[in-house]
């Protein structure tokens, strides 16, 4: 063991002129996201796991779906060509990993900090909970959205180009399967995680919510409540308003956004970027400003959390 | 202006009262011993000083309120606990890059000259470091600062006495300056007794004593004294008494070392011998000295 108790050279001058940069509030914000992302990986490894099980499973396929298509009937070739692994279910295997990743980790994010009793330290360090809630809340919100997103388009040109090398092999082009040339496509998985993201909000501002709130078992609190809610409304009252609207807001994302995509008829029809619509929605706004009024509890909360 | 300045501080948890209208005045560049037994309260003095903890009556720390002003109260503050541990998941070179990131005060090069003289591993996580290695990252980190208070609530318990002596070495070779203040709570009264300008006895949420070093010194001496005597210096007034080897120890508040010289051994209490005096009788269990 070596000693500590020797002299240690002194403070040099150009900690000065570091020293009131530190003290720019944009600093501490960026330090703690990058913070956050030292401490959970997974928000860029699971979105990547994703997308490589994904093309691991189109390459394996396109092995089988070329001499399939090439022995088919012409009649029917073209629209079993469209149904087969069409890119946009790559987009939601990677988004959906995204939403899983999202929400455990709001699920933790203010409350292992006071498990590991790391919070003391953290709140020994000149960082407002302010900064430290937004800081957590910009996980979900912006960094995992913009790492999701360029995941999912990768892997969305990879896929295409696949797709058109198998469908070229069946002597058939994309444009005469595809509704939408690659430009459309692109725009509308941009729009759509963009729209997702949004309409989220209030939903990982729950989950943030519920991880400063609980003593414990916050996974349970976060999905026992709204459960329970809807349950007792269903049998007291036999309506389920409660169950519909949770569920509008965890599922409704992509109809808000992209208008009605249900048609009758069996036809595919490919769905149309609706942002009038999307931002008429009064539901989005109010979704702010409850997602606004739940992180507002969250800082709140968090100046009289201890460890627990 | 003083460091610390306490009028009435009050905390109530839903049974107990943790601190019961505590006055606390610190100034700056002493280094002061907030002794009590488990429970008496001292966490929770520390706690409200550092804004962790809501609090009633008033507070100043460097002319801040602690509670509403944290974040920028912790620019001036630092603060080492046995119970605030450095995330086990963190890398010591992310711990480096992060305080050097937010931290307005922070020298890295002298963290880094300090972890140098260490067996700690830049490359390392905190969870493959002993708990003597955590604490020594902890005060690299700390010391690297220039802050104006430091607070450490118990930051030797569980090291080896090398890891311990060491610590109080350090801080008092490299950190200490006259300028700073240092509140440090510990259980191991008998290694800091040398280090403390002032001194603090704290019980059941109350200051049992407040008082400096040298006032301490001059006004307690103990007397050890042979069976033929003891009457005689019983006269005096003794305020603590007890048996060791055949002989009486007596424990003097007040009595000139003069008057007493006469009788038998006069010594210096150590600041334990007093603690156990003081509150001992009272009932509180867990006197400090009594774990080491």
């Amino acid at each position: 063991m070596n000693t500590l108790a020797e002299s240690v050279p002194d403070a040099a001058p150009e900690i000065q002129t570091a020293a009131a940069a530190a003290t720019h509030p944009v600093r501490p914000f960026l330090w703690s996201v990058r913070r956050e992302l030292w401490e959970t990986r997974s928000i860029y490894v699971a979105p990547l796991i994703a997308a490589g099980v994904f093309l691991f499973g189109c390459l394996v396929s396109a092995r089988r779906v070329g001499p399939w298509l090439r022995h088919m009937d012409a009649s029917v070739q073209s629209r079993a060509a469209a149904a087969y692994a069409p890119p946009f279910f790559g987009d939601l295997v990677i988004l959906g990993t995204a939403l899983v990743v999202a929400v455990f980790y709001c699920l933790g994010a203010l409350h292992n900090e006071r498990r590991d009793r790391s919070i003391l330290f953290w709140k020994s360090l000149p960082v407002s909970d302010l900064t430290t809630v937004a800081a957590k809340a910009a996980i979900p919100l912006v960094v995992l959205p913009i790492v999701t997103l360029a995941i999912a388009l990768v892997t969305h040109l990879i896929v295409v180009g696949l797709d058109t090398a198998v469908l070229a092999s069946a002597g058939l082009t994309p444009q005469g399967v595809m509704h939408l040339s690659l430009l459309d496509q692109l725009g509308m998985l941009i729009y759509g995680v963009f729209t997702l993201t949004l309409w989220h909000a209030p939903i990982y501002a729950w989950f943030l919510l519920v991880s400063v709130w609980a003593r414990r078992a916050p996974f349970l609190w976060a999905f026992g409540l709204p459960i329970a809610a809807t349950i007792f409304e269903n049998v007291a009252f036999g309506t389920s308003v409660v169950g519909n609207f949770f569920w509008k807001r965890l599922m409704g994302g992509l109809d808000a956004a992209f208008g009605a995509t249900h048609h009758g008829g069996g036809e595919i029809i490919m769905p149309q970027i609706d942002p009038v619509g999307f931002f008429g929605n009064p539901g989005l706004w109010v979704g702010f400003v409850v997602a606004a009024a739940m992180l507002a509890g969250c800082v709140w909360l968090r100046r009289y959390r201890e460890p627990v | 202006m003083a460091c610390i300045e306490a009028r009435g501080l009050t905390k109530k948890y839903r049974q107990t009262v943790a601190l019961d209208g505590v006055d606390i005045t610190v100034g700056e560049g002493r280094i002061l011993g907030l002794i009590g037994p488990n429970g008496a309260g001292k966490s929770t003095a520390l706690n409200a000083i550092l804004g962790l903890t809501a609090y009633e009556g008033e507070l100043r720390v460097l002319g801040r309120n602690p509670w509403t002003e944290r974040d920028r109260l912790m620019r001036d503050v630092c603060f080492i606990s046995d119970v605030a541990v450095l995330p086990r998941w963190m890398r010591v070179s992310q711990a480096l890059d992060y305080v050097a990131g937010i931290h307005p005060r922070f020298d890295r090069a002298k963290a880094e000259a300090f972890l140098a003289r260490t067996d700690i591993r830049k490359t390392s996580k905190v969870r493959e470091l002993s708990k003597g290695m955590v604490t020594q990252l902890h005060l690299a980190l700390v010391m690297a600062i220039d802050a104006r208070l430091l607070v450490l609530d118990e930051p030797t318990l569980g090291l080896d006495v090398l890891f311990r002596k060491q610590f109080y070495d350090s801080l008092l070779n490299d950190y200490f300056d006259h300028t700073r203040t240092i509140v440090v709570t510990t259980h191991q009264v008998e290694e800091v007794q040398y280090i403390l300008t002032d001194l603090m006895f704290i019980n059941r949420g109350r200051i049992v004593l407040d008082c400096s070093m040298e006032a301490f010194e001059n006004r307690y001496v103990e007397l050890l004294v042979g069976p033929d005597r003891v009457a005689e210096a019983r006269a005096l007034g003794p305020i603590h008494e007890r048996q060791m080897f055949g002989r009486t120890l007596l424990l003097f508040d007040g009595v000139t070392r003069d008057h007493l010289a006469p009788l038998g051994e006069v010594r210096t209490p150590s600041i334990a011998d007093l603690f156990v005096a003081l509150i001992g009788g009272s009932g509180a269990a867990g006197a400090p000295g009594a774990a080491s």
